[in-house]
């Protein structure tokens, strides 16, 4: 496995570093723990950021190159992806106003932005499979 | 939709990996290309041709039924 090092790599792993390093100072010197949130918040950036820069360093550079195939995937799952969620809130709309259930949009948000999420990452996976002859 | 990628590229000794640097491509498209699963665009056709030294005519084979 080759890690790759080029400036790119590098001036990410730098914000990654200095993330984790401001979420040390908000945590261990905050006086009465008020900036704990903020300081766990950037902890978590921080990790995911190192996690995502180790994904990308150890991938080969060929499969990062963003040609016309990949660019027609990431369009294709990206509008499937949009119909699914607009389909899942006319779905909860219609439960909603069937069972009269009167919830607010606010409070399925995150359910909405997961859906969103996981369906253009399946859709990504399953169009990079496929191909789109016809 | 057949292709003759594989043949011509066995011709001039080129892997994928090498058709897909000269291409500016990912390999994987190389492959989908091969294996008649993937329509390129005009653009692509042309420079995998203009690589393999052919026309996009004999490089691409239809089925006209």
């Amino acid at each position: 496995m080759k890690f790759r090092r080029d400036m790119n790599i590098l001036r990410l792993s730098g914000i990654a570093i200095l993330l984790i390093i401001a979420s040390g100072i908000m945590l261990g010197f905050s006086p009465d723990y008020s900036y704990f949130g903020i300081g766990f918040a950037l902890l978590l950036m921080g990790i995911v950021a190192i996690v995502a820069i180790v994904v990308a360093a150890i991938t080969p550079e060929e499969y990062l190159i963003q040609d016309e195939r990949s660019a027609r995937v990431d369009e294709k799952a990206g509008y499937h992806a949009f119909c699914s969620l607009l389909l899942m809130m006319a779905l909860l709309q219609a439960i909603g106003c069937i069972w009269r259930l009167n919830f607010n949009f606010k409070d399925v948000i995150p359910d909405l932005f997961i859906v969103g999420i996981w369906s253009w990452i399946l859709f990504r996976w399953y169009y990079n499979r496929r191909g789109d002859a016809r | 939709m057949n292709t003759r990628i594989k043949e011509l590229r066995a011709r001039y000794n080129l892997t994928q990996e090498e058709l897909a640097k000269k291409v500016g491509v990912r390999r994987e498209t190389i492959v989908f290309l091969e294996r008649g699963k993937y329509n390129p665009s005009l653009k692509l056709a042309h420079d995998v041709a203009k690589v393999l030294e052919t026309t996009i005519e004999e490089l691409f084979i239809f089925d006209d039924d």
